[in-house]
């Protein structure tokens, strides 16, 4: 039996170390287009459930039992764009040979792909950035990249662990917002997991709740957040400090962030 | 009474080819057992000038007062008592081969905070002081949890008497519920041991939790410096707006979501 293209579907998922069950019995579906958020603390297995649809378990740890199905490819955008990108070469080269290596075709129709994907990611200044190293690229600039890559594959869902958390205020909210538009038009599933509650309301709108390995809670992420069903639902939710309203009034009109998207 | 004042302040870094500005004419003053969040992003020098505060960085020009007296990089036993960093991360802070007990101990004779006999009661009681317990003493560091590290980065901190503590992103390493108890207790001391507190951090939601003021910092400089209040309602800036416009905010704690019509179509009516 086979998923919808863009379809996630996971059931009793285990994945253990040695001598302990990290994940157990998680289940959950993703609908073509749709954005799911896995939400937990260190140690909850929000990652290795990650790891395990990517099927790149991280050493010492297997998937036990369960089922994964997954209607199309999947791209993978890790937390740290600086451990992702090979420092030695060109960021251009990167997302080429990425590209290459999942669709064939020549260097140059890979390097043409690279510019597209570099461009549709808005990478400012695509064409020259091409050939700047990862350490010349601002942080932001290198998850834009590492977006890149993952969408080279031409994937139908899109894994996201911890995308944001490396980036200062505004560079997250222009990456978040880089990742709803791509869903939109590229019509891609999303998995985002991530510690922070609020980054999640920010994306996804589904939410699952992870800790000591299972799912505790889950649902639409207004429900999840306005009335936690769970008493770690709330604990999680009640840790979010919160930052006051700004009022409407005040609003500098004609200002915004630079490169900062709204579409 | 002013116990910290930075008056134009600038601090350069040079490598060999040229020389970079990172801290660029800051005045700025925290009044004593006030608390005071520098707020800003990577590269804007709010580390830098939390080093120069500290004696670890020497200005290229300005003054940094204590009490009305101007320090400079160059400071005596004491005046490094005085003023006590709480770094990001308490693990590369900690000696990985001491005991919690070796670290605090080591610092209480070095400095003759108390006599002989009594370093080991001190001990205990810094421990308690974070809330932890004193059975931990006798535990290296990697034994501990994060938020547990962290507390005994502010224990050690704590134990040299300071009047200024300064906190650079003491929580962003940590998980959200350790974070939030590890910002209570940190408002908790400074209130009961009338600290001077300044405060770093790129979390506008830590700083609302911890600061009475708030200061903004963009490239070098400070943009803004408001009651917290004020600023979080009302900044005046364009670049504070943009700061706080970016912040994600849970959809009850904070007004609406910041505008995503792909989920707004995607729940319409929202829920409950």
């Amino acid at each position: 039996m086979s998923v919808a293209p863009g379809a996630l579907r996971v059931r009793g998922l285990q994945v253990r170390s040695d001598s302990r069950l990290l994940v157990d019995d998680v289940s959950f579906a993703v609908d073509p287009g749709e954005a799911l958020g896995i939400v937990g603390e260190s140690g909850s297995g929000k990652s290795l459930t990650l790891r395990a649809i990517l099927g790149l378990p991280p050493r010492g740890v297997r998937v036990t039992g369960g089922e994964i199905e997954v209607g199309g490819r999947v791209g993978m955008v890790f937390q740290d764009p600086l451990t992702a990108l090979d420092p030695l070469s060109r960021v251009g080269a990167q997302v080429a040979s990425a590209s290459r290596a999942a669709r064939g075709g020549s260097r140059a129709a890979a390097r043409a792909h690279a510019l597209e994907l570099l461009e549709q990611v808005r990478l400012p200044d695509a064409a020259r950035r091409l050939r700047a190293y990862p350490h010349e690229l601002s942080g932001g600039q290198r998850q834009r990249v590492v977006i890149a890559l993952a969408l080279a594959s031409g994937p139908a869902i899109l894994l996201c662990d911890e995308p944001t958390t490396a980036l200062d205020v505004t560079v997250q909210r222009e990456v978040l917002d880089l990742l709803s538009r791509l869903r939109r038009e590229r019509e891609l599933s999303i998995v985002f997991v991530s510690h922070d509650l609020p980054v999640v309301a920010a994306v996804c709108d589904r939410v699952l709740v992870m800790t000591g390995g299972r799912v505790v809670e889950s649902g639409p992420t207004l429900d999840v957040v306005r009335s936690p069903r769970h008493p770690y639902t709330r604990s999680l939710r009640d840790a979010v400090l919160p930052v006051p309203p700004l009022s409407a009034a005040a609003a500098t009109p004609g200002v915004s962030p630079e490169g900062k998207e709204r579409s | 009474m002013t116990a910290v004042r930075i008056t134009d302040a600038v601090v350069t870094y040079r490598t060999r080819r040229e020389s970079t500005v990172a801290v660029d004419g800051v005045d700025l003053e925290i009044a004593s057992g006030g608390s005071l969040g520098i707020v800003g992003e990577s590269g804007s020098g709010k580390s830098t000038l939390a080093r120069a505060v500290c004696g670890a960085l020497p200005l290229a020009s300005g003054s940094i007062a204590f009490d009305g007296e101007t320090w400079g990089a160059r400071r005596s036993p004491a005046q490094r008592r005085a003023v006590q960093l709480v770094p990001q991360d308490p693990y590369s802070s900690l000696d990985p081969r001491m005991t919690v007990r070796q670290t605090l101990s080591e610092l209480l004779r070095v400095h003759r905070l108390v006599p002989r006999g009594e370093v080991a009661t001190r001990c205990a009681e810094l421990l308690r002081l974070v809330r932890l317990d004193p059975d931990a003493l006798d535990a290296y560091p990697h034994q501990f949890s994060g938020g547990q590290r962290q507390r005994i980065a502010l224990a050690r901190a704590l134990a040299v008497e300071p009047r200024v503590l300064v906190a650079d992103e003491p929580t962003s390493a940590l998980d959200v519920s350790v974070q939030a108890s590890v910002v209570e207790l940190l408002v908790r001391l400074q209130h009961e041991l009338r600290l001077t507190l300044l405060f770093i951090s790129h979390d506008l939601a830590v700083v609302n939790a911890t600061c009475e003021r708030v200061a903004v910092m963009h490239r070098g400089r400070v943009v803004e410096v408001a009651e917290r209040d004020v600023f979080f309602a009302a900044p005046r800036d364009p670049y504070s707006r943009a700061l706080l416009e970016a912040v994600p905010r849970l959809p009850d704690a904070g007004g609406p979501l910041a505008a995503d019509p792909a989920r707004d179509e995607s729940n319409p009516g929202g829920s409950s």
